[in-house]
């Protein structure tokens, strides 16, 4: 049974000066699904995720995110639309506590405009209460159990990892895109994780991950897409794209692989 | 806690309201009322620089175009004081509404240095339009409140007037603060883009905060002008707009009673050290860069940092934590 396409991009090209970043990228992520986009440094994958959410306008192609054109639209039009990500150098509000930070997360969910949230009417409160609840939740989700008043600028590396993704879940995206959000974890911090990503896609939310760790992306990914000079080499289930000969002449230079 | 915090709050507001009667200088009652002037603008500040983390340097320019406003329409248009107010307000924020939009899509200093030129052109119109603000020559004689027959002639008088404005607009900062719009505001601060992906819109959060300072400056500008009775344009120069910042940075950026703390400090610390006659300035300056680099933070931000006792007692929404981070570590690791 072929599963719903939820994110669509088709002949994306971005150009740095005289540099193809990405260059007529084409991919679809279904419902539920975990892809993961590998390929050497500087092969364009965080550009990817960058065009993908608003912060760079591609020269040409389009992006369809269930069924609406997000190609142009500002960063936060693009959130409204189902879609988030956290980014491989942590961005959090460092001088905000934990659970500020994921309430912020949540800020689209309410309907508060600056006059009634100054003033907080009965319905902003009751708003705010809900905002919260949700905010608690998703930091429960990550299994971050700190003293949610604490500075997030305090919070070690790891942590920091973990209050980005709460945050990332709390508007309950469709989209979920991480970017290398394994770098800098211990073993252990990896295979929990791990099996954060995994409970993600159980919510039923597809996740686009950027990552270097290949054991991780065995372990996690249902399908790869790896990127060389900012084209797309290669696609497919974990056994083909382990055994493409334009995989590991990417990574491994074709000195190392067999012509035969 | 709270009955000891309201006691407290009860006691300032009492002092505030006998101060004047301890003041045996007139000289010193306008001084006093000239740094709530400037209390109400740096507070102003705040929003734009405080909470979201924007480079202003056109709050003079506001403070400016709520003076001129003011004395323009009470002297050409014969509007009473407590109608010019408002008026001057809402003009400075609409000029605020008009330079942001533009303005606010640059990013740190391009955006410090845009505000400058602003500066520079309205000062340059206070200037020259003369048909309107009558030049270099200034407007005089502008008149003081009154409500009936009682007027607010004196420092003494007009200080409850400068008082009460101020105060209601401190509980607005304080009420924007802690308000889902403040909170995006300090969102912004720390990091626009991570603001932006969280589905904020980070512009218009910041022309709001934008206006909203041009306002304060708008609201101070009119009273500085009642209160002094006459304005000229060598007043609203960029020189005051780095007082202005001073007040700022030294109070402690992003908190509540920064502002209140630097503009007071900054605008009584020049009489403090008259005594010292003609080298007075040069100390000024002295003492205001050793305070700017032994208090990166402000005086709030090191009290913060080294006395939070105190420190909740003048940012009494702000958030303390009760336990460490170490709580139940081990449990997410097991799971």
């Amino acid at each position: 049974m072929e599963r719903k396409v939820i994110l669509s991009i088709d002949g994306v090209t971005k150009v740095f000066g005289g540099l193809t970043a990405v260059n007529d990228l084409s991919l679809q992520i279904h419902k539920a699904e975990i892809v993961a986009l590998i390929g050497p440094n500087g092969s364009g994958k965080s550009t990817t995720l960058n065009i993908i959410s608003g912060l760079y306008s591609p020269e040409k192609g389009r992006i369809v995110f269930e069924d609406t054109d997000i190609q142009g639209l500002p960063p936060y039009r693009i959130v409204d639309s189902g879609l988030r990500r956290t980014f491989q150098n942590i961005r959090l509000f460092k001088d905000l506590s934990i659970i500020k930070n994921v309430m912020i997360g949540a800020h689209p969910c309410g309907k508060a405009n600056v006059l009634n949230s100054v003033f907080k009417t009965k319905r902003i409160r009751e708003e705010e209460e809900k905002i919260e609840t949700i905010a608690y939740d998703c930091l429960k989700f990550v299994g971050l159990d700190v003293d949610p008043k604490v500075k997030a600028g305090s919070l070690a590396y790891g942590q920091c990892r973990l209050l980005e993704i709460a945050r990332a879940l709390a508007s309950s995206p469709r989209l979920l895109m991480l970017d290398e959000t394994a770098a800098g974890l211990n073993p252990s911090e990896k295979q929990n994780m791990i099996n954060i990503i995994n409970r993600i896609r159980d919510k039923g939310i597809s996740i686009l991950f950027v990552e270097h760790d290949m054991s991780m992306v065995m372990k996690v990914a249902d399908r790869i897409a790896v990127l060389n000079f900012g084209s797309k080499i290669a696609e497919g289930t974990k056994k083909e794209i382990q055994n493409d000969p334009l995989v590991l002449t990417a990574y491994l230079g074709d000195h190392y692989v067999k012509t035969e | 806690m709270k009955k000891k915090k309201t006691i407290i709050l009860l006691i300032f507001l009492a002092m505030l309201a006998v101060l004047p009667k301890l003041i045996t200088s007139n000289y010193i009652m306008q001084i006093i009322d000239l740094s709530l002037v400037n209390f109400i603008v740096v507070m102003g500040l705040n929003f734009v620089t405080g909470f979201a983390g924007q480079i202003s340097l056109a709050s003079t320019a506001f403070w400016g175009i709520g003076a001129y406003t003011s004395a323009i329409l009470t002297t050409t248009c014969g509007f009473s004081f407590w109608a010019a107010l408002p008026v001057s307000g809402i003009v400075a924020m609409l000029g605020g509404i008009l330079i942001g939009y533009p303005t606010l899509k640059l990013k740190k200093f391009y955006l410090g240095i845009a505000t400058i030129g602003f500066g520079e052109i309205v000062s340059l119109i206070f200037l020259n339009w003369t048909t309107l603000t009558k030049g270099s020559e200034g407007i005089p004689g502008l008149s003081k409140p009154s409500i009936g027959a009682f007027k607010f002639t004196s420092n003494y008088n007009f200080y409850y007037v400068i008082l009460i404005i101020a105060l209601i607009l401190l509980i607005a900062s304080v009420l924007i603060k802690y308000s889902r719009f403040g909170r995006t505001l300090l969102a912004i601060r720390n990091d626009e883009i991570a603001t932006e992906t969280c589905g904020i819109n980070a512009h218009s959060s910041k022309m709001i905060a934008f206006s909203l300072s041009a306002l304060y400056a708008g609201i101070a500008g009119s009273l500085y002008a009642h209160l002094i009775g006459f304005i000229s344009p060598d007043l609203f120069v960029f020189r005051q707009s780095i007082s202005f910042l001073c007040m700022f940075m030294i109070g402690g950026s992003g908190y509540i009673a920064g502002p209140a703390i630097g503009s007071f400090l900054i605008t009584l610390l020049p009489e403090v050290i008259k005594f010292l006659q003609n080298y007075y300035m040069a100390i000024f300056g002295i003492l205001v860069v050793i305070l700017a680099i032994a208090m990166p933070t402000g005086i709030v931000g090191l009290m913060e940092k080294h006395l939070p006792r105190l420190y909740r007692y003048i940012e009494p929404y702000a958030e303390v934590p009760e336990k460490g981070l170490e709580r139940g570590n081990e449990k997410w690791r097991g799971k």
